[in-house]
């Protein structure tokens, strides 16, 4: 039994190509049935993670050559694909490697940006899929939990995905350790270029609803109002803008100051009420440096941002190897997970033997003992067999995690209770 | 009796000292785990405080503030009342170190020091005196949290306004949440205070014929107070907010210590319990 990664990402294929082995959720869903469905079904579990820097297919099988031209038959039949020459070749990852790919893919690592949060939604939609396609898939549903958990302790353990690494979302970001929830908040956008709509979706994100929208530009500035749920003004009315906006971005190319101290002094004053934050990503300033100096008004700049962007980087880098740490470990435990799998079949053959006898035994008194004895002796009779097999199910577990188990022993134990009558009976798959 | 005095004072800094542990943990990795048994430390720390003083009020006969070990004690369980109060309304356990690390060191300071067998004091045996004694203490407490949290947003906002991202910016919370459980600890602090010093006031009326004796600390506080609720008045009518209700809070606090510890030094003082009686 293999675990196969096959994958298309970022690091050698080009998006275009990827377009072409991407899937939608309704056609992924029904590929991941119709792959355990191919003809000598080679392949017993099959997820996807699918992103716009990744495509990669999961595939647990016994034959990983057969895997890879199921996979390949399955885009030929499906969506018309056939890899040529030309085409990059796609990334073959086996057993660990492949869960070592996955844990660290779900930590960021395997990232185009460091320590991103999308990833590990991605990796949770994945796993979502496979819930959904309706097919059992004991491995693969502990393979993506587990990744899912990595994906978290990396993220909680670790400053991989701490602090802001654009410009826009820092000047986003700076705004919380001012106030405490964005809800409330009225957010004053000076300009409505790319940048301010980077913006707006930022602040968005963090639950702000109130936007004013300042442009000298009115289509260009109504544009992003209706787009943000705001209300459009001119440059001329940010003096009144001031008196009620909390957050202030200034992104415009306008070689003057459009906010100056005397204007942030006088807005001030009269609201008297509440601190202000202004983060003024122009270039060159739009905002008066002296703005600095006025009560309650937090100012930063481009310069100060990029720094910021710069040192939450350095700190990112320095957690790779931290979180490389914890993927490692979580991946070894999942080995040592899977390595049980193996005696799976012992223990189910076990556990129905003694079921078996203890059902058998309860039959023989169906119609000399009562209702309520009989409820009583098949409780009694279930917890005796658990007692009796904790110990001999809990040895062959720990011994197979630590990859310790003589097969001689398991081979005895399947003589003495002739397990393979009951992987028979009660059709348990013999590997 | 006296074992379960002994054991308790020895036992009591160490829920205080190992919730501040995990208080310091917590605010250097934001792992919730760490508030979570912070946060239980705490209220077994003020649970087992609580009865300390119940079972040394029971075995003295008094409410045990009758030296300087047993107040530092009684400041540390209610510094750490009036954080955890605060913490259950507003969520936020990062400020959670600071008032911990306040409560553990008095509380160890104060076991360390504090004589087996306290002096005498009819006046600390009457109950009424006893609650406007926790009240009154109660009160300070608070004023002196707002103090801290004042300081912490005087600290956060020259760090932003410094573009000076370190530690410190990084942990605390923001501004507002800082503010707002400033003003609430300011509101205990003058609600508890506020009441302890009308019942001083009735007590001393009862004991001295005179409801309002020329004791300096007495004035000091009533004074302080009177200031305190002027400065409560002016901020919420004028909608006063950010750095300014801070300043306040924490210079006031100083004022009023330092006001304190001078009228201690300069006159005889009614709350010298030992030559009363």
């Amino acid at each position: 039994m293999h675990i196969l990664n096959i994958a298309w990402d970022h690091t050698q294929s080009r998006s275009d190509f990827r377009d072409r082995v991407i899937l939608g959720p309704e056609n992924l869903k029904f590929g991941l049935s119709a792959l355990l469905k191919m003809p000598g079904a080679v392949i017993r579990e099959a997820a996807a993670l699918m992103t716009c820097n990744r495509v990669e297919w999961y595939l647990l099988c016994d034959d990983t050559e057969r895997a890879l031209s199921d996979l390949m038959e399955f885009y030929r039949e499906q969506t018309g694909f056939i890899l040529s020459e030309q085409d990059p070749r796609p990334l073959q990852r086996l057993d660990s490697e492949s869960v070592l790919h996955l844990f660290r893919t779900a930590s960021g690592l395997e990232s185009l940006m460091v320590g991103e949060t999308q990833i590990l939604a991605q990796v949770r939609a994945a796993y979502e899929l496979l819930l959904e396609q309706g097919e059992k898939s004991p491995v693969f549903n502990r393979l993506f939990q587990e990744a899912i958990r990595c994906g978290k302790r990396s993220r909680e353990e670790t400053g991989i995905s701490r602090g802001a690494v654009s410009v826009s979302m820092a000047a986003v970001e700076m705004s919380r350790r001012i106030f405490s929830d964005l809800n409330s908040k009225t957010v004053l956008l000076v300009g409505a270029g790319e940048s301010a709509e980077l913006a707006v979706k930022h602040f968005q994100t963090l639950n702000a609803e109130h936007f004013l929208i300042a442009n000298r530009g009115r289509e260009r500035g109504e544009a992003l109002a209706a787009a943000a749920g705001g209300t459009y003004l001119t440059l001329d009315d940010l003096p009144k803008a001031l008196l009620v906006a909390d957050i202030v971005v200034v992104v415009t190319a306008s070689p003057d100051y459009l906010i100056t101290a005397e204007m942030l002094g006088a807005a001030m004053k009269k609201r008297r009420s509440g601190s202000m934050y202004i983060a003024d990503i122009s270039s060159p300033r739009n905002v008066d440096p002296a703005a600095a100096n006025v009560p309650n008004c937090f100012l930063v700049d481009m310069d100060t941002l990029d720094s910021v962007v710069e040192e939450n980087l350095s700190r990112r880098r320095e957690a790779v190897k931290e979180a490389a740490g914890i993927a490692a470990e979580m991946s070894l435990e999942f080995a040592a997970w899977l390595k049980t799998m193996d005696i799976l079949p012992t223990i189910s053959g076990l556990a129905n033997y003694f079921d078996g006898i203890r059902k058998q035994i309860l039959s023989e008194y169906k119609h000399k003992s009562s209702e309520e004895n009989l409820q009583t002796m098949d409780e009694l009779s279930r917890r005796i067999v658990q007692r009796i097999l904790h110990n001999p199910i809990r040895y062959l577990r720990d011994q197979a995690g630590a990859d310790t188990l003589d097969h001689r022993e398991i081979s005895v134990i399947w003589q003495i209770f002739k397990l393979e009558k009951m992987l028979d009976k009660y059709q348990i798959p013999k590997s | 009796m006296l074992t379960a005095v002994h054991a308790l004072q020895v036992l009591l800094p160490l829920p205080y000292i190992l919730s501040f542990i995990y208080y310091l943990r917590y605010f250097e990795t934001d792992r919730a785990a760490y508030s979570k048994k912070a946060y239980l430390l705490l209220n077994t720390a003020l649970f087992l405080h609580v009865l300390f003083l119940a079972v040394k009020w029971l075995a003295f006969r008094q409410f045990p503030v009758t030296n300087p070990a047993e107040s530092l004690s009684l400041v540390a369980g209610t510094v750490a009342a009036v954080y955890v109060f605060l913490e259950k309304l507003s969520g936020e356990s990062k400020t959670g170190v600071f008032f911990l690390g306040l409560s553990a060191s008095a509380q160890m300071f104060a076991s360390m020091f504090m004589p087996l067998q306290p002096i005498h004091s009819e006046l600390l045996a009457n109950p009424v005196f006893a609650v406007h004694t926790f009240v009154t203490v109660t009160g300070l407490s608070g004023l002196a949290v707002a103090a801290l949290y004042g300081l912490m947003y005087i600290m956060l906002s020259q760090k932003l306004r410094q573009h000076r991202f370190g530690h410190i910016y990084e942990n605390l919370p923001d501004l507002e949440t800082l503010e707002m459980m400033g003003r609430k600890s300011s509101l205990i602090g003058l609600l508890f205070l506020g009441a302890g010093i009308v019942m001083g006031h009735i007590w001393a009326g009862r004991i001295l014929n005179d409801p309002f004796p020329l004791d300096p600390k007495i004035i000091v506080t009533d004074a302080a107070w009177i200031l305190y609720v002027i400065m409560w008045v002016v901020v919420r009518n004028g909608n006063l907010r950010g750095l300014q209700p801070g300043r306040w809070a924490f210079w006031g606090f100083i004022a009023m210590i330092v006001s304190l510890a001078a009228a201690g030094l300069v006159g005889d003082s009614f709350h010298n319990f030992n030559d009363m009686f």
